[in-house]
């Protein structure tokens, strides 16, 4: 008994002179498959650091951006988390995520080995506020077995406009003579779907915001990529709405086959494959315009001004982008973001066109003067669903976005 | 002796009360005066850790000066080069405001900090407000905690020139007034059927009833399916020969379809109070009536409804609330801007535009709006005792 007490008592000093730091993770919960490999990460670093620093991963589930908002005003956010591109700014303004500069330069960490692109999602005002964990551009899916059956060439990398419109005309059929189309050229979004246009805005040589961050979308170059997005469905009558043909999305429509190409990105990969194995699909990159242009879609790790242990954090951040992100490329199949790892990828057949994509990519990130672009997302959404059901014309929606602009990014 | 008792049992009651009492304290009382308070400045939650920044003073002052205790720099020197302002902002990384700047400016220690940093004194994480109180020489209370500014009404004038808040407004009074009369008939109507006494009335019950106890969520997926271009309705319409119509997707009939679903997910639920209204009319009224000759739609006019006054005045209010604050049907099915109701504008300035103070102040309006009506209704459809 004395000699039990004894070791307890020795256990206990020495557990208490090598104090583990508690680093807490949190992020979003997206699939089964991803939690098991962030599992993965958080154990091979616990093992590498056991006595030290002590990961403990926190998926948030639900409404991430709100939970996350409540946690940071609560002071209870996790050491560090995930922000995404599109809303990540409105973070850094309101000076709750800390600034890395220093932390990689005290740590070492080669930021060169990123895509400047990715980078430069999470910098502002000159500082770097996140590192990108992964990213997703997207690419032009097509449905091999369709195109055979029409006889035409699958797309390349050096298709136009024309091309799309040409191959989504002749794929675009009515099956059993009913008067009715059964499957379509492509599936576009019809609702939330500004993302998705301002490639083509860009492709046709438009932007989305001027230097002074006033709305630039009445461009003549930017309408005409508004202009071509709507007229895939409205003019040329070759793309439907997933909604329109019974799916829930994108990937949906072109599992099911009721549509030949889609627009989409890496998140696909995994959701065929699991759903529809038996779709015979190929990938290449968006067809061009007046230039190249996609959407890079990316994810940072950042750590809260308020957290206690910050070098600590950060040693778990770099190491998240660095062995994680090798166990996460194996096991998950996303799209590093580091240029070292990726350098196997771009000559893959499925994933090469999303790798090259990055190169060219615009970030899903609106500079706004607030840094709030949700409520002008929202507007902008709501008058392009309207146009695409007829219900206004392009030139009153872009009177109207330009007319009230302001007001929503103030 | 007998006060004495009654203090006593006073005291047990709020005890054994206490557990709801504090709950609806904490999580009802005190945020509808938070609420108040809010809509009166330009509240940001995310403002609300502002002062409890950790920062390790050491590295901070190290990477201010590029200098280190070890190379002895000259406290006079470091004095000569170090400004408070903008240590606190570039190295901390806490925005200060312009009087807070000036206070700074004339209230740091910059002495006592230097000091320290030479004697390596502040190799350790500092929050920032205690910080501030180590080294303000008067006046770090202002770092204390997070208090937004006051903006006076500025949030309400903005709402009544703000068209999404009108729109949104519409939306709830048309949905309010469209619901809940049907509601309240239907219930009546369902509370009626379900008190015959004919076979398996139960079943009856049960189904009229089970829409209001599944929850929103999975109700809302049903019907968006139910909905959807090819779905359900959309097949039956079909027959008719009528071509099929994106109900959501519409901007005309998003909101009409989800007012169809919010009426069945509701009538059932309000059918129970009308069931037990129903038991309390006296047999001896219905028999009397029927000696008298009166068919069974006499009866349901002259009789069963006056008789459900005061449930009809009851549900029609609990309708009118409930309508008027309709939020998840509308944030599971809604894509359109156009067809959100109040409490969804509500939501979004508060949670996904950042202008917490802005929905507090709308979430003020409704409710005097609510309470307006609700006091209104009051006068006009007085209760009546028996």
């Amino acid at each position: 008994m004395r000699k039990l007490s004894l070791v307890l008592v020795v256990l206990l000093v020495v557990v208490m002179s090598f104090p583990e730091v508690v680093v807490r993770l949190g992020g979003w919960v997206s699939s089964p498959s991803e939690t098991q490999a962030l599992e993965e990460v958080v154990k091979t670093f616990n093992e590498e650091y056991a006595g030290k620093i002590k990961l403990v991963y926190e998926p948030i589930p639900g409404d991430y951006k709100v939970k996350l908002t409540a946690m940071l005003s609560a002071g209870t956010a996790p050491d560090i988390f995930y922000l995404d591109t599109s809303w990540a700014e409105e973070f850094f303004r309101k000076g709750v995520i800390q600034p890395l500069d220093l932390l990689v330069r005290k740590h070492g960490l080669d930021l060169s080995d990123f895509y400047p692109s990715l980078l430069d999602a999470f910098k502002y005002d000159g500082r770097i506020y996140g590192l990108p964990k992964d990213f997703s551009t997207l690419a032009l899916f097509y449905n091999k077995r369709m195109f055979d059956e029409v006889g035409l060439e699958y797309p390349n990398e050096n298709w136009t406009w024309v091309d799309l419109v040409y191959a989504a005309s002749k794929l675009t059929r009515d099956l059993d003579g009913d008067g009715q189309i059964d499957v379509w050229g492509l599936s576009l979004y019809r609702d939330g779907a500004f993302n998705r246009v301002i490639p083509f805005i860009v492709q046709a040589e438009g932007k989305v915001v001027n230097d002074d961050l006033t709305t630039a979308l009445d461009n003549p170059n930017s309408v005409e990529g508004i202009r071509f997005y709507l007229d895939l469905h409205r003019k040329y009558k070759v793309a439907a709405a997933p909604q329109d043909v019974g799916a829930g999305w994108l990937g949906d429509a072109f599992g099911k086959e009721k549509a030949a190409m889609v627009m989409s990105g890496p998140w696909m990969l995994g959701f065929m494959r699991d759903n529809f194995p038996n779709v015979d699909f190929g990938v290449v990159e968006l067809p061009k315009y007046k230039q190249r242009a996609t959407m890079v879609y990316t994810v940072c790790y950042s750590i809260p001004k308020t957290s206690e242990h910050k070098d600590e954090a950060f040693i778990a951040l770099k190491y998240l982008v660095t062995k994680g992100m090798e166990i996460f490329t194996e096991k998950l199949g996303v799209l590093p973001s580091r240029i070292s790892l990726a350098k196997g990828l771009i000559s893959d057949p499925i994933k090469g066109p999303f790798m090259k994509g990055v190169e060219y990519a615009i970030p899903w990130r609106i500079p706004t003067p607030s840094g709030i672009f949700s409520k002008a997302e929202n507007e902008i959404n709501t008058r392009i669903s309207k146009v695409w059901m007829g219900e206004m014309s392009l030139e009153v929606a872009i009177e109207e976005i330009v007319a009230n602009y302001d007001s929503w990014v103030r | 002796m007998f006060k004495k008792r009654k203090l006593r049992e006073a005291i047990a009651g709020y005890f054994l009360a206490s557990p709801i009492i504090v709950a609806i304290l904490v999580f009802t009382i005190i945020p509808i005066f938070q609420a108040a308070y809010y809509s009166f400045t330009d509240y940001d939650a995310l403002f609300q850790q502002k002062y409890r920044v950790r920062f390790n003073a050491q590295e901070a002052l190290e990477n201010y000066f590029f200098v280190s205790p070890d190379e002895n720099p000259s406290e006079e020197e470091l004095l000569s080069l170090f400004d408070p302002v903008d240590f606190i902002e570039l190295a901390v990384g806490v925005d200060l405001n312009a009087e807070q700047k000036k206070l700074v400016k004339r209230e740091f220690n910059a002495e006592k900090l230097i000091e320290d940093f030479l004697s390596r004194r502040l190799d350790k994480t500092f929050v920032f407000s205690d910080f501030m109180k180590d080294y303000m020489k008067k006046g770090a209370s202002v770092f204390a905690k997070y208090v937004p500014d006051f903006v006076g009404l500025a949030n309400f004038f903005e709402a009544f020139k703000d068209r999404m808040f009108w729109i949104s407004l519409k939306n709830a009074a048309v949905f309010s007034l469209v619901v809940t009369p049907i509601q309240t008939l239907l219930a009546i109507v369902l509370a009626v059927a379900a008190n015959q006494r004919i076979r398996g009335v139960k079943f009856f019950k049960v189904s009229f009833f089970l829409p209001s106890i599944t929850s929103a969520a999975a109700i809302s997926m049903i019907f968006m399916l139910i909905y959807s271009k090819p779905g359900l309705l959309n097949r039956l319409l079909d027959y008719l020969g009528v071509g099929p119509i994106d109900w959501l997707g519409n901007v005309k009939t998003a909101l009409p379809s989800i007012m169809a679903m919010n009426i069945w997910t509701t009538a059932g639920y309000f059918m129970v109070t009308f069931l037990a209204g129903l038991q309390d009319i006296p047999t001896s009224i219905i028999e009397a009536s029927m000696i008298d000759g009166a068919n069974a739609w006499v009866r349901f006019w002259k009789i069963t409804i006056p008789m459900l006054r005061n449930q009809i005045i009851f549900v029609v209010t609990m309708g009118i609330i409930g309508t008027l604050q309709v939020f998840d049907q509308i944030y599971f099915l809604i894509r359109n801007q156009e067809n959100i109701t109040i409490s969804m504008y509500i939501y979004q300035n508060a949670f996904s535009y950042g202008k917490m103070g802005y929905a507090s102040a709308i979430a003020m309006l409704l409710f005097l709006i609510i309470f307006s009506v609700t006091l209104v209704q009051r006068r006009v459809m007085r209760e009546e005792r028996f």
